[in-house]
């Protein structure tokens, strides 16, 4: 620090330091506590506490819902006719309208109350390690339940005595649950929760000869509980978008070994610049558009179909928005580039004399390579091949576009849809965090493997 | 502009890291003086300089400046200006703005400081160079800006790390004189660094020759070469025979040193007794052939021409390798097979066995 | 010499790869049919582009154009500007800030900080997206821009910082203590050596954050909340099952001129210094 302020006077440093605490704290750290804090929380709706207070909602509701039906019923009795439907209260009571024939069909007191049929003190709260648990045995409640077949007094009854049992046990629980911790690893088990997938004998024949599911089934993802598949979906899903970036990445590797040493080394400056514009434009082009750019190849109606189709290949257009295959294809076309330019900006610093010297000491092409410009290239190797896994791993916009729902999701859209379309953002929290973690872990293994360092991610910045 | 005189008094200096750079020193430059430090490289010696321009803070003891200490003061504050090795121009400024820089960080108006450039810019002859950019000058030239650059803020010390370092031969040489010049017509005390023995010869009034952060001899370039202090200075400056052994006996300014090759008699200037382990230094141009004292026998093994003289590699008997430097004479001053070398007592010095130069790898090095 | 050879018709084939659905797309952009198609040819037309300015009336005749919102598309183009405006000379900052300490505080904190201020740059960037969300969410600010800026400063800021740090590596630190030698105070130093030596390197980050704020959609499609930008606006046609409407192509067209005058300018302008260095 000294030698900083000898070097920027006190004034700059301090400056730095600030921008730099803001970044750090502010932007990055301070954020990924808050991910991580709420995926270590229980989501509120899931606490017994909630379950106890909605369960003295319903039964309050049921209460005011059928003292309205009895009101309306009242009205109809005094023969006034048919004419006045009760809005009593704002709630959506369901079939009111069902009202006109009365309740002496099927032995009911009354029509069918949503509230009502829910204010029993047997409700089931599901674990997140799949068990089922039930309120009144869970906390020592008496079993008590509304039913259609009593009185209508009777079932008022019934339900003021479930919503004061039901309040008192919220008031308990809630008074329990501020003084314990509220974190809990539950979230996360959500990502290793098996779920049970209902299947026909005849798909599931089919399932089980699949390849991808016998995999699945030797990492214990996908097993067979009581006749029935249960499958690790959460898991299946991260795995599977793992292991596609893994492949991506790799296939990149292959892809754009060639292209940088011919760029870098084996093309005159003068007119290597020009190919170097070729690659930076495509780079540069707006990623969506480029996404947008393959829909017109492998639309059913598009340019590949019609190729196909016409040349008598196949008879009927492929569906080639419902292959994985098409959407890693695309992640390919989209991230490759970002592999050429870190191998490339370090095979620029090679000194093309040692590749002159070496075929001159008698190196075949494979041997300059192996020996020469593979361990110079060596750091923008592992930093391209971080950057395009990590770019394939968190890859949401190309999924979304190509696939168009059509087909298993990506990691990140199941992130996605956790947060926004389940509305379960401690889930989401959860998962998006683990995510991280295991990407940073993979890449953190891969740079001891490959002994790269952080700085290389400066170094090969052209 | 008038030069200042430097003291170091008693200062230390260690690298965080716990690396002593330079042990305890004393040393004073005079005022107006061309001193030179001369030693092999990660000897202190731009370790010197540096705490002297004040990047570096010593650790123990204290720098005056024409009597004042500096302690406390940074680069900027400090009433000396630096040369780096690679110079250090700014690439982005013309070669007028470089050379004003010093004096519109004081503050000094554009056209008096430009006024100012221009006339430091004639002195080093590049008055019409002004308007370019360093880049675009010639290694001497950018030499001549960079001492420009630093004569524009008056300084009373000018500080020189190697700047010739990086020049080809003839510049070097014609850039020595250039330099010798400029100190002469400016005044300033000028602290030459280098590890070139030529360089420190030619242009300095006195020489501090140092090793492993220790100053070892102080002195005119012709104390240090005539009656060097150390055997590490013996070897370091100027190219040296040695017969290494014990001493037998002494008389008066001399002492006879016995040893494999046999007995030989030289100075004795730092009066060492009998029975010392000391090694006996011999130039080899006061080598002579056919002589009577201090003769040895030798065979030619190679004659190299050096140009103005010829060098004559004899090995002995016994293997000890022996240099012997005579004027050329044409093409047919070669020796014979196998001659009696030998060497005037007043022409060889005996010293303590001590740490030698590595002259090869630094020759190699440079 | 077959192996260069191979060498030189593999990087075609390359760079055809590269190309061939941009040139594609640019075709379909003329191609008066919806979804865009090149095998459908139903004549030449340039009412995909006049979408952009055309009179209302025009647009409501048309099938297509008519189911489009312009106004709202012009909206989120306007949000883009906006949040580029801002994210951009924060990001140059931060950047610079975390170059300078990056490269010359000596610290054993100095590994930490690489991993902190990288991490943006490695990360999911709907991860990025989420966490700025829910941070700022709890401390009372609703998604929407703000959110939006945020989330992408956190990692368009390691673009300059890259940049710059590679710069700041090639200057000779002697050049700063030779200004200071000569009396410069460490601000001067700064302002009058330091900051033109990084001017270049400053422009070119500069561009390449506003291309990556502009294409953003990862980051931004998480923390936008009910706002829009640009690039969130385009990918949301992406959820018409029967295909984007060809305005897409022909918005494709204008970016990728746009880019290819960017990438050539900014190709002459490293070229430039190339030359002065």
């Amino acid at each position: 620090m000294r030698s900083l302020v000898r070097s920027f006077g006190p004034a700059l440093t301090a400056g730095f330091v600030l921008a730099v605490l803001v970044w750090s704290i502010v932007l990055i750290l301070a954020p990924q506590w808050a991910m991580l804090d709420r995926a270590l929380t229980a989501p509120k709706r899931a606490l017994d506490s909630s379950v106890a207070a909605s369960l003295a909602q319903d039964s309050l509701t049921c209460i005011s819902v059928l003292d309205a039906h009895a009101a309306s019923d009242a009205a109809a009795a005094a023969g006034a006719g048919g004419l006045a439907v009760p809005s009593a209260s704002g709630m959506a009571v369901p079939s009111m309208g069902g009202m006109a024939v009365p309740s002496a069909s099927g032995g009911a007191a009354r029509p069918y109350i949503l509230q009502c049929d829910r204010a029993d003190t047997h409700r089931a709260m599901v674990r997140a390690n799949g068990v089922t648990e039930h309120l009144d045995t869970l906390y020592d409640l008496p079993q008590l339940a509304v039913r259609d077949s009593d009185p209508i007094e009777t079932q008022k009854a019934t339900a003021a005595e479930i919503a004061a049992l039901a309040e008192a046990l919220a008031d308990r629980l809630r008074a329990e649950e501020a003084t314990r911790s509220p974190y809990t690893a539950a979230n996360f088990a959500t990502l290793v929760q098996p779920v049970l997938i209902p299947m026909t004998p005849e798909t599931r024949a089919i399932e089980d000869a699949q390849l991808s599911n016998r995999l699945l089934g030797l990492i214990g993802l996908r097993f067979e509980r009581d006749g029935e598949i249960h499958a690790r979906i959460g898991m299946i899903t991260l795995t599977r978008t793992l292991v596609y970036a893994m492949l991506v990445t790799a296939l990149a590797l292959v892809l754009c070994y060639p292209i940088a040493y011919k760029v870098a080394l084996a093309t005159p400056p003068e007119r290597a610049v020009w190919l170097f514009l070729g690659l930076v434009i495509p780079y540069a082009i707006v990623e969506l558009m480029r996404v947008y750019a393959w829909t017109t190849i492998i639309d059913t109606n598009g340019l590949l179909n019609a190729v196909l189709t016409g040349s008598g290949l196949v008879a009927e257009p492929v569906q080639f928005k419902r292959m994985p295959g098409t959407v890693f294809l695309v992640v390919v076309y989209t991230y490759v580039l970002f592999m050429v330019f870190p191998i490339f900006n370090v095979m620029s610093t090679l000194d093309r004399n040692q590749i002159e010297a070496a075929r001159d000491l008698g190196a075949r092409a494979w041997r300059v390579h192996w020996r020469i410009v593979i361990p110079h290239a060596k750091p923008g190797i592992a930093v391209g091949c971080i950057a395009t896994f990590m770019l394939a791993a968190g890859a949401f916009s190309v999924p979304r576009i190509i696939s168009r729902g059509l087909q298993s999701e990506w990691f990140s859209q199941t992130i996605y849809n956790k947060f926004f379309e389940s509305e379960n953002s401690n889930v989401g929290a959860a998962y998006s965090f683990a995510y991280t973690l295991l990407c940073f872990g993979i890449v953190a293994v891969f740079m001891a493997v490959m002994r790269t360092r952080l700085k290389d991610f400066a170094r090969v910045q052209s | 502009m008038r030069g200042r005189d430097v003291t170091l008094d008693g200062v230390e200096i260690t690298y965080p890291n716990g690396f002593r750079a330079v042990h305890r020193t004393d040393l004073t430059v005079r005022a107006g003086e061309f001193f030179s430090i001369l030693g092999p490289s990660g000897c202190g010696k731009t370790t010197i300089l540096r705490a002297v321009s004040g990047f570096v803070a010593p650790s123990q003891g204290r720098i005056l400046i024409g009597g004042e200490d500096q302690a406390g003061l940074g680069p900027n504050a400090r009433p000396t200006a630096l040369i780096f090795q690679n110079l250090a121009l700014f690439p982005l400024m013309s070669v007028r703005d470089n050379v004003a820089f010093g004096l519109e960080a004081r503050g000094v108006g554009r056209r008096e400081r430009h006024a100012r450039a221009d006339e430091l810019l004639a002195l080093v002859a590049l008055a019409d160079q002004a308007d370019k950019t360093p880049g675009a000058l010639s290694g001497g030239q950018r030499q001549r800006v960079a001492i420009a650059r630093a004569l524009a803020v008056e300084p009373a010390v000018l500080l020189l790390d190697e700047p010739l370092s990086a020049l080809d031969l003839k510049l070097r040489s014609h850039m020595r004189t250039e330099l010798r010049a400029i100190q002469q017509k400016t005044g300033v005390t000028f602290i030459y660094i280098t590890h070139d023995q030529g360089e420190a010869l030619t242009m300095s009034d006195r020489i501090a020759v140092m090793n492993r952060g220790r100053i070892e001899q102080v002195g005119t370039g012709d104390d240090i070469y005539s009656t060097p202090a150390t055997a590490f200075a013996a070897t370091f400056v100027g190219e040296t025979n040695r017969f290494a052994g014990r001493i037998e006996a002494v008389d008066g300014a001399h002492a006879v040193l016995a040893g494999a090759e046999g007995r030989f008699r030289a100075r004795n200037t730092q009066g060492l007794p009998v029975g010392t382990e000391a090694i006996c230094f011999v130039r080899p141009e006061a080598m002579r052939t056919g002589a009577t004292e201090n003769g040895l026998a030798a065979t030619l093994e190679r004659r190299d021409l050096e140009g103005p003289f010829v060098s004559l590699h004899y090995r002995t008997a016994k293997g000890t390798a022996l240099t012997v430097h005579r004027t050329n004479l044409g093409p047919a001053g070669g020796g014979a097979e196998t001659e009696t070398l030998g060497f005037s007592p007043d022409a060889a010095l005996i010293l303590p066995a001590g740490e030698l130069a590595e002259t090869g790898r630094e020759l190699a090095a440079e | 010499m077959t192996s260069d050879r191979l060498l030189t018709a593999y990087t075609w084939a390359f760079l055809g790869f590269m190309f061939a659905p941009l040139v594609l797309m640019v075709l379909a952009s003329f191609n008066d049919t919806s979804p865009p198609s090149v095998t459908d040819w139903q004549g030449f037309t340039l009412k995909w582009y006049s979408f952009f300015w055309t009179d209302d009336a025009s647009l409501r005749a048309d099938p297509v154009l008519r189911a489009l919102d312009r106004d709202r598309f012009v909206a989120c183009l306007g949000n883009s500007v906006q949040v580029a405006v801002v994210v951009v000379p924060l990001a140059l900052l931060l950047g610079l800030a975390g170059a300078v300490l990056l490269t010359r505080w000596q610290s054993r904190a100095n590994g930490l900080l690489w991993w902190v201020l990288l991490s943006p740059m490695l990360a999911p960037g709907i991860v990025l997206g989420l966490s700025a969300l829910v941070f700022w969410g709890r401390l009372g600010v609703d998604a929407g821009l703000f959110t939006i800026m945020m989330a992408q400063l956190t990692f368009i800021a390691g673009y300059p910082m890259l940049i710059l740090m590679a710069r700041l590596q090639r200057q000779p630190i002697d050049i700063e203590e030779a200004a200071l030698d000569l009396g410069a105070t460490p601000l001067r130093v700064f302002f009058r050596i330091t900051l033109p030596f990084l001017a270049p390197a400053l422009a070119s980050a500069a561009v390449i954050a506003t291309l990556v704020s502009f294409e953003n959609y990862n980051t931004t499609m998480f923390a936008k909340g009910g706002a829009c930008t640009l690039a969130t606006e385009i990918g949301a046609m992406a959820r018409n099952p029967n295909g984007h409407p060809p305005v897409i192509n022909a918005l494709g067209t204008f970016i990728i001129l746009a880019t290819v005058g960017v990438s050539v300018a900014h190709a002459l302008l490293k070229r430039r210094e190339a030359k002065a260095a």
